[in-house]
């Protein structure tokens, strides 16, 4: 286990645990020796040893106040689905630019160097690259998104697992053991050995928490009440070696603890899987509310410690739910945890349909209102047939849809739906604008110029199909994720690995950003240049190239045209060709790239701001560098017509094309209290009409304000930014404005 | 400009309009949009939307224009649009101004159309108004919202800069009709908000048996940039942006009221 003098934490406003660097790289060298060693074995007995060699590395003793174990550090060379990077990963760019700019010196540089040399061509991010064809290789030849303009990027990692934790809670390690032998295929292959082995890595990890907490008791070090806690954890430990748990808090431990283990970020339909636990032991009165309120803050905490602030989900409510009741009681003491809890993480979610429990609707307009930014509401009214339509699935499988990380839908335990590829709208239509320009005759009406637009987009977005596809296999190649392919649905009895034919649905998406920026500005170009000839496109080209230096009425001009997000026709009716258009390229895209589903997801975390910073002026009057709108919400503050108009445009674009799109929505603190039946009703009619989603931050302009001027004040202030909440004051100064910006709703 | 006519009787097929506002959360029950008809006959004092006050279209300084010409079909075009919120909030149209009933026949217009799409109205209104007229509008009109602005005929002439004659048989037909009707305060402090005024209020509360509520309007100062803009001279008021200790002992005034008071 990791010596906390090896950590860095800045655990009270980010949580992200990094060990301290410069420690000379010990580990990761040693790590990388135990590759070397182990570099040609089959996939699965290599990531088996790999995992056993990590783990007792990377696990952070029990804190103060911790009511479970299980805290992790992560290196910078690792393996996993995405937390460092994509399978065996190292930063080599990271390393390259501290090497470089003498963060490591003597030793430690020597030391670096030789990761960045070993790595370089091993690591799993490598092999996808170098798996692109020569055409691909034209349509994304770069990787640094977020450092340079471009159209459109692949991302490297596998997000968007979810598995249920209902089998390993009733089973426990043991009877999944059992399971394996009886369900495998071959229950001596390669596959089942690396189960039973990563198995073995948890119990051991289990064994060194234990043996860690009775070693501290033995001191003096440790406060009473963390005496007890550590003492009640060592137990359960003890027991969940073998058994299955029997208790609220053992069946928090083991999920926690194999969530660590698999690496996954999100984590499927709790109050289903932890609900049961829960209501028996309260039922029987070994446990009070209060105290189980009190163990999810601790369990809540330690997903903010694991930090992964765009993804951390925990999902409570909605439709085909197996223990409703008791899943409805977990869902309540949830939401009362991250409302005392005031972290930006979990991120906890609420579906919800008509003839639900209503106390957790109400229960989550309380915390919503406190100005948690939680929980995110789902209407499953909607949004199941959203799924169903989307995804050409049955009702039955799509009422276990889930949003992992920024909001993006996938399929409980049935499908992994990374998105791995971005795309620039704005970036694409300036270059079409560059192209139209220099052959006119090719852009003569609108409808030629939006086609010349449509078709780079969808040569783009085939592109992001197949590059999903050869990440998906590369990977599949490389590791099977023994986990995480242990608790889905299908992996174990096909005797598979996750992505080398184990999971059911082989799903894709695209992450599209700057749609509204760019329907706008269309908007913008029909009009202003096709319909009222008030300048030709070279000019409204030469204006952007200069932003808009000494064309400031052109630029006003710009500005004053019609915006998405004030329920006007015009404007909303290109939001929604543009929605479409990108919406189905991306479905268009996905058989002959050989996927299940691929599509869009406009979800966004705040990358609409880092590609803002090297996308061009835009002709809907948005200078150079500034943000890009965020997921399908109008520009920052161009929604001027009241709620109502922008919730009306809202609810113009479908969401049954899609996989996922973030409705961000800022409201003053006043419609939460006194004009709270007013905002429930607006938002009874949003959901009536089939607004399938909301994210709502409550704040006030002058709050905002103030934390800009002192933010040492306002370490509270919560804001949802894309699809995440941040505490507004650790923001850049850019973001902060973007939010700023928007419209708030009074 | 002159209305021009249109085929429903005493209607106005266009009028001015100075600002639509929808999502209007303080302009009568639920969620609302409000319509703001442009003109007005009153010279309050304090008035915050001093661009409402002349009839025409006027450019500002800075280049703004206030007030178009719409047709009530395309005003309502707009209200039709959120009728789920209406719904779901029991909310409706308000037509507000300016003094909305100056331009009587597209005031008029609007109210009829809003009956035909039984879309609930409220008429935000001082009450100047002929009172054969008032009572003309009565039959489209779902909710008043009157203004009281002073305590007495010489406080309206004062302030206001109008006799309150009609105003007062105004008043007795929604007494005698029992229609509902919500006050609509604006309190100016040092200004109007006098012993007496409160006295009065509590006077007029009581004979209005269709009453709803009271809503208190504490001054604010956020219109008076407007003023230079519309090249008006800003007044003279001595008074400043009451705090949160004023507004309640504003609200005590009117303890036992026997209906609901907010507070702007
Ligand atoms: S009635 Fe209203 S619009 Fe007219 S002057 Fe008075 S405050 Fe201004």
């Amino acid at each position: 286990m990791i010596s906390p003098r090896h950590i860095a934490t800045q655990a009270d406003l980010s949580p992200f645990y990094t060990r301290e660097y410069p420690q000379l790289f010990d580990y990761e060298l040693a790590f990388t020796q135990r590759y070397r060693a182990v570099e040609n074995e089959p996939p699965a007995a290599r990531e088996a040893a790999m995992v056993a060699f990590q783990f007792p590395h990377i696990l952070v003793p029990m804190q103060p106040g911790d009511l479970l174990a299980g805290r992790i550090a992560y290196p910078k060379v690792a393996v996993g689905p995405q937390a460092v990077g994509v399978g065996y990963s190292c930063p080599i760019r990271e390393l390259t630019r501290d090497v470089g700019n003498g963060k490591y010196t003597g030793q430690s540089a020597e030391k670096a160097r030789a990761l960045i040399e070993f790595w370089q061509p091993r690591r799993t991010q490598t092999k996808v690259r170098e798996a692109f064809p020569a055409w691909l290789q034209e349509l994304m030849p770069s990787d640094e998104w977020a450092w340079e303009a471009g159209e459109t990027f692949p991302l490297y990692r596998i997000a968007g697992l979810q598995f249920s934790y209902e089998t390993l809670l009733e089973l426990g390690i043991g009877g999944l053991r059992e399971q394996i032998a009886a369900r495998s295929p071959q229950p001596d292959g390669a596959l089942a050995q690396g189960f039973h082995a990563a198995l073995g890595v948890l119990v051991s990890s289990m064994r060194r928490y234990e043996q860690d907490i009775r070693a501290r008791l033995t001191g003096q070090t440790l406060s009473v009440a963390d005496r007890n806690a550590f003492a009640q954890v060592a137990d359960d430990l003890e027991h969940l070696q073998t058994k299955a748990p029997t208790s609220f808090r053992q069946a928090c431990q083991l999920m926690w603890l194999y969530s660590l283990h698999a690496g996954v970020w999100n984590y499927g339909r709790l109050d289903e899987d932890l609900g049961p636990f829960l209501a028996e032991d309260l039922d029987r009165g070994v446990l009070t509310e209060e105290a189980a309120t009190v163990l999810l803050q601790s369990l809540f905490k330690l997903m903010h410690a694991y930090d992964n602030r765009f993804d951390n989900r925990v999902m409570v409510g909605g439709k085909g739910r197996q223990y409703e009741e008791d899943a409805d009681r977990f869902a309540v003491l949830a939401m009362e945890a991250v409302l005392r809890n005031r972290l930006n993480q979990p991120q906890l979610s609420l579906r919800f349909y008509e003839g639900q429990n209503p106390v957790l609707y109400e229960k989550a307009l309380e915390v919503i209102g406190a100005g948690c930014t939680f929980p995110i509401l789902y209407n499953d009214e909607r949004a199941v047939a959203d799924v169903m339509k989307a995804h050409g699935l049955d009702e039955q499988t799509a009422l276990q849809w889930l949003p992992y990380g920024c909001g993006e839908t996938m399929i409980l335990n049935q499908s992994v739906a990374t998105p791995n590829a971005i795309i620039n709208l704005p970036e694409i239509l300036n270059r079409t604008l560059a192209y139209a320009v220099k052959k006119p005759k090719q852009a003569k009406t609108f409808d030629a110029f939006f086609d010349l637009y449509a078709r780079r987009v969808d040569a783009l977005m085939r592109a992001g199909a197949f590059v999903q596809k050869i990440q998906y296999d590369v990977v599949g190649q490389t590791l099977p994720f023994l986990f995480i392919s242990l608790l889905y649905d299908d992996c174990l009895e096909r005797g598979r690995g996750l992505l080398e034919g184990g999971v059911r649905y082989l799903s894709g998406t695209n992450e599209t950003y700057g749609n509204i920026t760019c329907s706008d500005a269309l908007t913008a170009i029909k009009q202003r240049v096709y319909q009222k000839n008030k300048y030709t496109l070279a000019q409204l080209k030469k204006a952007l190239d200069a932003d808009f230096e000494n064309a400031q009425a052109l630029r006003e001009d710009l500005l004053r045209a019609p915006k998405f997000g004030n329920d006007n026709e015009a404007a909303d009716a290109m939001a929604r060709r543009v929605h479409e258009q990108v919406c189905l390229s991306a479905s268009s895209h996905a058989k002959e790239a050989r996927l299940d589903h691929y599509l869009v997801v406009i979800i966004n975390n705040w990358a609409n701001t880092l590609l803002g910073r090297f996308t061009g002026a835009t002709a809907d009057g948005r200078k150079q560098g500034e943000s890009l709108s965020n997921a399908n919400n109008p520009s920052a503050g161009m929604d001027r017509s009241g709620t109502t108009a922008f919730l009306n445009s809202l609810l113009k674009l479908d969401s049954d094309v899609h996989a996922g799109s973030v409705q961000n929505m800022k409201f003053a603190p006043s419609l939460f209290g006194r004009d709270l039946p007013r905002l429930k009703a607006l938002m009874g009619a949003y959901w009536k009409q089939g607004g399938s989603q909301a994210m709502i931050t409550v704040v006030s302009r002058k709050d905002l304000e103030a934390a800009m001027r002192e933010p040492e004040k306002w370490g509270h202030l919560m804001v949802r930014v894309g699809g995440f909440s941040m505490r507004f004051v650790e923001l850049d100064r850019d973001v902060q404005l973007d939010i700023l910006a928007r419209t708030l709703n009074e | 400009m002159n209305p021009t006519p249109c085929d429903l009787p005493e209607c106005a097929e266009t009028g001015i309009v100075f600002d639509i506002q929808r999502a209007a959360m303080r302009d009568g029950p639920g969620i609302r949009t409000a319509v703001f008809l442009k003109g007005c006959p009153l010279r309050c004092a304090w008035c915050h939307n001093p661009e409402s006050q002349r009839f025409e279209i006027q450019t500002g300084k800075g280049g703004k224009r206030y007030g178009q010409v719409m047709r009530a079909d395309e005003v309502m075009q707009t209200v039709t649009r959120d009728r789920a919120y209406y719904e779901s909030s029991g909310g409706g149209m308000t037509i507000s101004g300016g003094e909305p009933t100056a331009q009587y026949a597209f005031c008029r217009a609007l109210l009829v159309l809003a009956k035909k799409e039984a879309i609930h109205a409220c008429l935000d209104t001082s009450g100047h108004l002929e009172p054969e007229r008032f009572a003309a509008l009565a039959p489209l009109v779902d909710l008043y919202l009157f203004d009281f602005k002073a305590a007495d005929s010489d406080g309206y002439k004062c302030l206001t800069g109008i006799s309150t004659k009609w105003i007062q048989t105004n008043l007795a037909f929604l007494e005698k009709t029992a229609a509902p009707v919500r006050l609509r305060c604006p309190l100016v402090p040092g200004v109007n908000d006098t012993p007496e005024y409160f006295t009065a209020l509590r006077a007029q509360a009581k004979r209005l048996k269709g009453l709803q509520g009271i809503d208190l309007l504490p001054y604010h100062d956020i219109g008076n940039t407007k003023y230079a803009d519309v090249g008006m001279p800003l007044p003279d008021l001595k008074t400043k942006t009451p705090d949160e200790e004023q507004k309640e002992h504003w609200l005590k005034e009117l303890d036992g009221i026997g209906v609901e008071a907010t507070m702007g």
